[in-house]
């Protein structure tokens, strides 16, 4: 009997899976613990052994296909076995790639998201052991696994590399110690005063990537290299928004919420791309093989923001979004960006982004581009809501603009699909109270 | 410049000997220069010779105290002067361990008094030598009562009441800590009338709360009176005793005895060894270092460690200290002690093996606790060896069942702990400890029994 080989939960959390490349094709022998496919969970790039030993006679999956947990990937004939015959045999009760559902909608977005603190545990396991068995003391595992910490991701001190409690700890408190709140009053900072010196001081400084910089470099590499992007800007004028905010806030001020400009995007963004499932999607597949590449529409809109940190960036997600009224969307935005600064995001804060919001907003910058959180077909770039002369009725007057950039990938998104999303995102912004339509 | 040796080591104690001979194994030239005898205080008037004595005392509470349910008939007999030769012998024995360590490793030995006279330089008698570097590890003394300054023979420290030609009728013990109260057990256990006076509210109390008063009750039911609270006043020397004023939150009285056995504490040996020029910081009668650091004073070259450097006060904790020092010095492994998990054991019996942080401590650090308690009483073993004072506490973080600290009163504590040190270093939860199989029939099985307590699923409880 053929061995049939099904992707394996090499992930505690996963619930698919992504081949994202094959370690071995038909006629290959494998034994026992061979790393047969890397594949891509819902944080991390990882080693896939096999338990068994024959020769592969099918390859079931193409590289890049979301498959649920279970799924056959491949089959391997045992010693004695014809290959072709084994293959033809087993070749109708084989699940078709293509036709595999991305049953949750993205749970290999945020791996590739560009920046995302997914990234950064993915970077790590990729690294680890094939052996799969991390050195790491039970206390250790537990704090991380209560913090949402993937234990292989943590560079161990211990003898031998082994991970103990004092490196879980300093992993979770480097980092997020200074990140600016992106979603903050978007009030640009004071220039600080120039240093005086003009000679340098002490000597160049080489800093060494580390797995978050890595996976940020990464990502973005597979973004540029891999995505043909469009850039699509707006000027929108807020002074709609900054009334409402006021008024809201002076309500709200009692329960201690303030609502911010960028609380209003992050709503008006929900809402939008629930009336453009084309940019609320991923693009699954691999430019070299289209003829099995798919766009997927997601159902949830799960908006991701990322958050700088000393040091790098991370996107926690805002599920369901678009449920949410802009108290909840403060309130909820809130507990993500505690939990980013102070590293205890969890693996689902962390996953399953159908979009990305970039808002530089409080450095006061005119306009920027962000770079695609692939696989994520857009991301929205925000900037500072600032006093412009503008045009109205043919009169020059002041307003208070807003300029966003949407990236589009032209693979899955075109350009008027982009400007549409974008006129609605507008429309809902300079007049707020149709958000309530 | 070229120095005469690498590392010249001042003191042949528990810190001395292992930083010599550590040093010696990573190929450095070194000499160690003691006074006395190599094995310092621990080993020829501390820890070990204590330990037979405690032995003894302890088999004669087994033949007295147990004989008759063992089913042993007449009375027993011992002779004091063979207690203490044999215990003398024991660390004679072990003192030449040292020669013979030194020997095989290759490390000099000079029998003198050394003081460091200047950075790189120490003078023996009339030599001066020079070393790349000097670790000082020259231990401490005890410390002196006011008022009642040692004599030897009636106000005594630790060193005469390990040596007394005579056993004496009774005996006063100033100070509950592990040395007044082994002692006071001791004496107890042949026949001394014992009383101990204690400043603070409880014995021992760098126990958690729970071990000192179940101790408290162990001895006072052994025999031994027990005054906390209490201070002392004006001393008496008489020609069959002394006087001492005592007072406790009784009301004061006058307690006399035969002798009195001063066990207030320690003060550090820096007189001697450092010339006052060097101008290394002392504080309160020890030498600063930089423990982080590889035990560097604020002297260039100069280093130290062991007791002379402050609490704890323990012979494990000075060579662990002598190890990293020397590994840190010669490049091997920078290297630092954990002062958080140091382990602590009491010989009385029953006796006490302690890690970590007491319950109190716990709390007032913020953590929120889960205990786990077993008692010998519920120990087949225990009741099979008649010893069943006592019980093992763990005392664990709520949020991920982390290990804070370990305290155990039983006849088997002080072997007991280790198991305990061992879990804290590998950073073990309640379910390791629990899970792991300990065997039947054992006292340590309580370990495992407690730990299932605090997860509320031990079956023998």
């Amino acid at each position: 009997m053929p061995i049939e080989v099904k992707l394996a939960k090499v992930s505690p959390t996963m619930e698919s899976g992504q081949i994202v490349k094959w370690l071995v094709k038909v006629g290959d022998k494998v034994k026992e613990g061979d790393t047969i496919a890397e594949v891509q969970t819902d944080k991390a790039v990882m080693p896939m052994e096999t338990f068994d030993e024959g020769t592969v006679a099918r390859i079931d999956v193409a590289e890049g296909v979301d498959i649920p947990l279970g799924t056959r990937i491949l089959v391997l004939a045992k010693k004695g076995e014809d290959l072709k015959q084994v293959a033809d045999s087993t070749g109708g009760a084989a699940s078709a790639p293509a036709a595999a559902p991305a049953t949750n909608g993205t749970p290999a977005a945020a791996a590739a998201v560009a920046g995302a603190g997914a990234v950064a545990v993915a970077a790590v396991a990729a690294a680890a052991p094939a052996s799969g068995r991390v050195k790491s003391s039970p206390l250790a595992r537990k704090i991380a696994e209560s913090a949402g910490v993937d234990i292989a991701s943590v560079p161990g001190t211990g003898p031998s590399g082994r991970i103990v409690r004092a490196d879980v700890e300093s992993y979770l408190a480097s980092g997020p110690k200074s990140a600016p709140a992106p979603a903050a009053a978007s009030k640009p900072a004071a220039a600080k005063p120039a240093p005086k010196v003009f000679v340098p001081l002490g000597e160049d400084e080489r800093i060494p990537l580390d797995r978050m910089r890595q996976a940020i470099a990464r990502g973005m590499i597979a973004a540029k290299t891999q995505a043909p992007e469009i850039h699509v800007t707006v000027d929108i004028r807020m002074d709609e928004v900054v009334r409402v905010r006021e008024r809201l806030n002076k309500t709200l001020g009692s329960e201690g919420i303030k609502l911010s400009v960028g609380d209003f995007v992050t709503k008006a963004v929900a809402m939008s791309l629930r009336r453009h499932p084309a940019v609320n999607a991923t693009f699954q597949g691999d430019n070299a093989n289209l003829a099995q590449a798919a766009i997927v529409r997601h159902a949830a809109v799960n908006v991701g923001i990322a958050v700088a940190l000393d040091g790098g960036l991370i996107v926690p997600v805002l599920r369901n979004a678009d449920a949410y009224g802009l108290r909840d969307i403060r309130i909820e935005s809130e507990k993500l960006y505690e939990a980013a600064r102070s590293g205890r995001l969890t693996a689902d804060q962390m996953s399953g982004g159908t979009f990305t919001i970039s808002n530089l907003g409080m450095y006061g910058v005119k306009q920027f581009d962000a770079i695609l959180a692939l696989p994520q077909v857009a991301i929205l770039a925000v900037a500072a809501a600032e006093k412009r002369p503008i045009v109205v009725n043919d009169q020059i007057t002041v307003g208070t603009m807003m300029t966003v950039t949407l990236t589009a990938d032209h693979r899955g998104v075109d350009g008027a699909a982009a400007a549409e999303f974008l006129r609605t995102l507008k429309n809902f912004l300079e007049e707020p109270s149709s958000m309530l339509l | 410049m070229a120095y005469d040796y690498d590392l010249i080591v001042i003191g042949g104690g528990p810190a001395g000997y292992a930083a010599a001979i550590r040093a010696s194994q990573l190929g450095k030239k070194t000499l160690c220069v003691e006074k006395d005898k190599l094995g310092g205080i621990c080993l020829n008037w501390g820890c070990i010779p204590t330990k037979a004595l405690l032995t003894n005392a302890h088999l004669v509470e087994m033949i007295n105290g147990h004989g008759k349910a063992f089913g042993f008939e007449g009375t027993s007999k011992w002779n004091f002067g063979q207690i203490i030769a044999r215990s003398r012998s024991v660390a004679g024995n072990l003192n030449k361990g040292i020669e013979g360590l030194f020997r095989k490793y290759k490390v000099n030995h000079l029998s003198g008094v050394a003081k460091v006279i200047a950075p790189h330089k120490v003078q023996i008698a009339d030599k001066t030598v020079t070393a790349g570097a000097i670790i000082v590890a020259t231990g401490v003394r005890p410390r002196p009562l006011p008022g009642g300054e040692y004599d030897g023979k009636q106000i005594i420290s630790y060193k005469e009441a390990m040596s007394l030609p005579t056993q004496p009728k009774s005996l006063l013990v100033i100070g509950a800590g592990p040395i007044g109260l082994e002692f006071g057990y001791f004496y107890n256990a042949i026949g001394t009338k014992v009383t101990v006076v204690e400043m603070q509210d409880r014995i021992v109390p760098g126990e958690d709360e729970e071990i000192s008063a179940a101790l408290a009750a162990s001895l006072t039911k052994r025999g031994i009176s027990i005054l906390t609270s209490s201070k002392t006043g004006k001393v008496e020397k008489g020609r069959s005793g002394v006087k001492v004023e005592v007072e406790s939150p009784k009301g004061k009285q006058v307690i006399e005895a035969e002798a009195m056995l001063v066990a207030i504490g320690v003060v550090g040996n820096v007189e001697e060894v450092l010339d006052a020029k060097l101008g290394v910081t002392i504080e309160k009668n020890h030498i600063k270092v930089d423990r982080e650091k590889g035990f560097k004073t604020n002297v260039e070259g100069l280093y130290a460690v062991g007791d002379i450097i402050g609490p704890p006060w323990l012979a494990h904790v000075a060579h662990h200290e002598a190890i990293a020092c020397v590994e840190t010095l010669f490049g091997k492994h920078p290297r630092t002690v954990d002062y958080s998990i140091i382990p602590g054991c009491t010989y009385t019996v029953p006796g006490i093996g302690s890690v970590g942080l007491t319950e109190k401590q716990a709390k007032e650090k913020g953590h929120s606790v889960r205990i786990g308690k077993f008692p010998f009483i519920a120990s087949g073993r225990a009741q099979a060896a008649d010893e069943t004072e006592g019980f093992v506490k763990l005392v664990f973080d709520a949020k991920h069942g982390e290990l804070l600290g370990a305290h155990i009163i039983g006849a088997e504590a002080t072997e007991m702990i280790s198991e305990l040190v061992m879990a804290k270093k590998l950073e073990a939860t309640e379910e390791e400890i629990m899970h792991a199989m300990h065997p039947h029939p054992t006292f340590s099985e309580a370990i495992m029994e407690a730990a299932g307590q605090a997860l509320g699923e031990s079956v023998h409880i």
